[in-house]
């Protein structure tokens, strides 16, 4: 108690003017500093109080440009962008330093990779395939830091990257590195864009294998190395096909698989049976031949949830034939989709097929939520396909009388780029659907009162009149 | 209507000392704050030390916004592509005209707060802010102090020359010197 009193007491004016001119030198030391670091007009350094986790989030979403580009902030900034997962060296940005010559790509790709540290989530490149000398060694290094999501985009030195969607004939595909397959067990999803598949060479265990979503664009591979993919990716549960060519007959059988979708593919003997793909949710087939790809209507498919369906530039869609099919053998048992919910098609009114077709699949949707009918009239609709030759036209009253079945579940009914050919689709639809709550309708031709006029099962319809904005994407 | 009446309601203290009343319901949308009230201290004042009042009042209009729309979705029952779409355009109009220092304190906020959607708003926002920016532009925008010696910026611009292309700002300095 005695020792600050005694302090109090010792205090003389010379000690208070040190302490004084101290504590004032070190204010203004301070003010100094502070100068020093926060020149900016409302003071303080903002970013700095971020959480870390959060900064790599947000260097993770930029491109990685942008991301690099943070090294040169500040001291702080250095290393930051070295931990992005996230390696997206995309070349369809506008003023990208990716549209100078493909060399440089490579030693980009190649910089950038020694550089960062840590495990990778995401790569995505898309790069020339004459000079793809560097892939296999990129892909070891994914493989060796827990890659989950890979696309490869290849495309040849004369296709703009603008036409990256376009199938390019005759050009040299990357062939994918045969260890790759083998390697890259922590792999996730995986997009291949115009490339070729050659023997894969999986292991006898294959279990540890954890793909789930394949997308192949324009990729050329034979029925064999094709059908050894549902082998060695047993829980494969997306997958898209784009443009492929696949040669000889395929079966797809794949245990997991719930969402398939096959778009515009070519010289292909494919089969679909709900006995190979008993997890199926989602089918979408799209621009496609009746012989290209059938579906076996032969028993039902109760997994099957979502349908997207249409044919190719003006021949019918291969479903819709085989149902069509399905109505003439009387003796065939009927097909039954129970588990159906949501069916979304294109249809060409002037083609018998698909107009019998189409009645017959409603007539086997008894649980049917939500049907969207795209109408669709070009030159060539009334044509058979797999003859070539233009089929009966089509008889309305034929339509209107063969089975349609109730459509007891059917809530919203959405008709787009409708002609007053196509009102029966309406009336039939009406007429059976006694839960129906919204009809939208986007015209081309046909007027509203002609709708306003047909009998309906359910009381309360409204019909909306769709914008174009509303229309689906096709 | 009695239900409505005798809505459960929790306060929340700010870090300058303002003290918002709000529903329980609105509250629980921050995950924090729900694992706090199931451990039930509902009844004294929660304090939010980290966030001034009105980046509280931000975040409390969002929290607000997110119980009216589940609860108008749970109605209509089909949660379709349209009521997304809906959703997304109501997340851009809620971030419009924040700015850069709004902007970071409700990063910080939301972080504490655990609100996934409020954070995602905010990351979305804060990547469309920085992306094609120069450097140089950043730095104004959220006052980084540039703590590097001209030779050392010119080393690490050289390391990774192919992103540092065409900086009208770094040029402007280098010839003003």
């Amino acid at each position: 108690m005695s020792k600050p009193s005694g302090y109090v007491t010792e205090l003389t004016p010379f000690k208070v003017g040190c302490v004084l001119t101290c504590f004032l030198g070190s204010i203004i030391q301070q003010r100094r500093l502070y100068r020093q670091e926060m020149p900016g007009v409302c003071g303080h350094d903002l970013l700095s109080n971020l959480p870390g986790p959060l900064i790599e989030e947000i260097l993770n979403w930029l491109p990685l440009r942008d991301a690099v580009r943070t090294s040169i902030l500040s001291r702080a900034w250095r290393h930051h962008w070295k931990t992005i997962r996230r390696l997206d060296f995309d070349l369809r940005d506008p003023d990208s330093y990716l549209e100078k010559p493909g060399e440089l790509l490579l030693s980009v790709i190649d910089h950038v990779l020694s550089q960062r540290s840590g495990s990778i989530e995401e790569f995505d490149c898309r790069i020339f395939s004459e000079i793809s000398g560097n892939v296999g060694r990129w892909l070891l290094y994914l493989a060796n830091h827990g890659i989950q999501h890979i696309a490869l985009r290849f495309y040849h030195w004369s296709m703009r990257p603008t036409m990256c969607d376009r199938i390019f004939i005759g050009a040299t595909l990357f062939k994918l590195p045969s260890f790759f397959f083998s390697s890259c067990k922590t792999i996730v999803s995986l997009s291949l864009f115009h490339c070729e598949l050659e023997v894969i060479p999986f292991p006898s265990q294959i279990t540890s294998f954890s793909l789930r979503t394949l997308r192949l664009f324009q990729v050329q591979a034979s029925n064999k190395v094709f059908e050894s993919l549902f082998y060695g990716f047993p829980r494969l549960e997306k997958l898209v096909l784009y443009m492929c060519i696949i040669k000889g007959k395929v079966k797809i059988a794949s245990p997991c698989l719930r969402s398939l979708t096959i778009i515009d593919i070519h010289r292909v003997n494919m089969t679909l049976t709900s006995q190979q793909l008993p997890g199926l949710h989602k089918l979408g087939l799209r621009q496609i031949w009746d012989q290209d790809v059938s579906v076996a209507l032969h028993s039902e498919w109760p997994s099957l949830q979502k349908m997207k369906l249409s044919g190719s530039g003006g021949y019918p869609s291969s479903l819709l034939v085989a149902a069509a099919a399905c109505s003439q053998i009387k003796f065939s048992p009927l097909f039954r989709f129970n588990g159906l919910v949501s069916l979304s098609l294109v249809i060409h009114s002037t083609n018998r097929e698909e107009n019998l077709g189409l009645v017959q699949v409603l007539a086997g949707s008894p649980h049917l939520r939500r049907l969207e009918i795209i109408c669709s009239a070009r030159k060539r609709d009334n044509y058979c396909t797999k003859t070539r030759r233009r089929s009966a036209p089509v008889n309305e009253t034929e339509v209107m009388n063969s089975t349609w079945g109730v459509l007891k579940e059917l809530r919203s009914f959405d008709i787009v780029y409708m002609t007053d050919s196509e009102i029966k689709y309406v009336e039939g639809i009406l007429a059976r659907a006694p839960a129906l709550e919204t009809l939208g309708v986007y015209f081309k031709g046909a007027s509203l009162e002609a709708l306003n006029l047909l009998p309906r099962a359910s009381p309360n319809v409204k019909i909306l009149q769709l914008s174009s904005t509303d229309l689906p994407d096709w | 209507m009695s239900e409505s009446t005798e809505k459960k309601m929790v306060r929340l203290r700010s870090s300058d000392g303002e003290v918002f009343e709000v529903e329980e319901s609105v509250a629980k949308v921050a995950k924090t704050l729900q694992d706090m009230l199931e451990e039930d201290c509902a009844d004294a004042v929660i304090p939010i030390t980290c966030v001034r009042a009105p980046i509280l009042t931000k975040v409390i209009d969002y929290c607000k916004d997110q119980v009216m729309i589940s609860s108008s979705s749970s109605t209509t029952n089909n949660p379709n592509e349209r009521t997304e779409q809906e959703r997304k355009a109501w997340g851009q109009k809620f971030m419009e005209g924040v700015d850069s220092s709004t902007l970071c304190e409700l990063l910080v906020a939301s972080n504490f707060l655990n609100i996934e959607g409020l954070l995602n708003l905010g990351v979305d926002k804060m990547v469309s802010m920085i992306q094609g920016k120069y450097p140089q532009e950043i730095r104004d925008m959220f006052n980084v102090v540039n703590d590097f010696t001209p030779e050392e910026e010119e080393e690490i611009r050289n390391q990774n020359a192919w992103a540092f292309e065409r900086d009208p700002y770094y040029k402007k300095r280098s010839s003003s010197k």
